[in-house]
């Protein structure tokens, strides 16, 4: 199966249907009062997509049963797809590879983020570099990243 | 590396990026989250940002590291 099948049906959210998504849970979004939001932003934002996924799901389970593959990814930690070994491990040597794209810094800084769990201010403590720089070859890096691999045509 | 077309996205990715790192790094106070709710409210675009992220970061947590 090409990689950019795959990535469309088990990785990612084609984008055109993310920002479908992303679109109706911010029209929700805006219905909350900035006092209700401000306790905790981020899990309304993910609760409502995640909401605005479901019901999407659960309607085209109705018409297109094999077409809804996608909207799967977007539960907070769905569990892996178990077929397709070959086609998964394609998948994550194209990641690794766009990681190696990084300049060296912002590489380091990343994995650390990533793979180590380390915050920003520990990344800078163990590199001896300023938090300021942590955090910003941290934004570039996610930011580069996200160019990188959520392009459709991989 | 692959880039956006425009400068305004790649400035939004990048703000986007800048949460996602306060977001899990920081304890925010109330007035940064209201920033942040803020932000959010600005524009459907930074909101799929901010799912994207988060998406983004799952792919490098599964990408299967071996040796670095």
């Amino acid at each position: 199966m090409p990689m950019r099948r795959w990535l469309a049906s088990h990785s990612s959210v084609p984008a055109a249907d993310l920002d479908d998504l992303a679109q109706e849970a911010f029209l929700r979004f805006l219905r909350y009062s900035d006092e209700v939001l401000v306790e905790h932003p981020q899990t309304y934002l993910f609760r409502i997509a995640a909401n605005v996924a479901n019901e999407w799901r659960e309607r085209a389970r109705n018409s297109r049963p094999h077409d809804d593959v996608w909207l799967n990814d977007l539960q907070i930690e769905a569990a892996e797809e178990p077929e397709n070994a070959v086609a998964r491990s394609l998948v994550h040597e194209h990641v690794r590879a766009a990681v190696q794209q990084l300049p060296q810094r912002q590489r380091e800084v990343l994995l650390l983020h990533v793979l180590d769990d380390l915050t920003y201010v520990q990344i800078a403590g163990r590199l001896g570099l300023t938090r300021r720089m942590v955090k910003r070859d941290l934004a570039l890096a996610y930011s580069r990243l996200r160019w990188e691999l959520n392009t459709v045509d991989l | 590396m692959a880039r956006p077309r425009d400068p305004k996205s790649a400035l939004i990715s990048e703000e986007a990026a800048e949460w996602f790192v306060r977001v899990k790094d920081d304890h925010l106070g109330a007035e940064e989250r209201r920033q942040y709710v803020r932000w959010l409210k600005q524009s459907s675009t930074h909101a799929a940002e901010m799912l994207r992220m988060h998406q983004l970061a799952r792919w490098l947590r599964n990408a299967n590291w071996k040796d670095r």
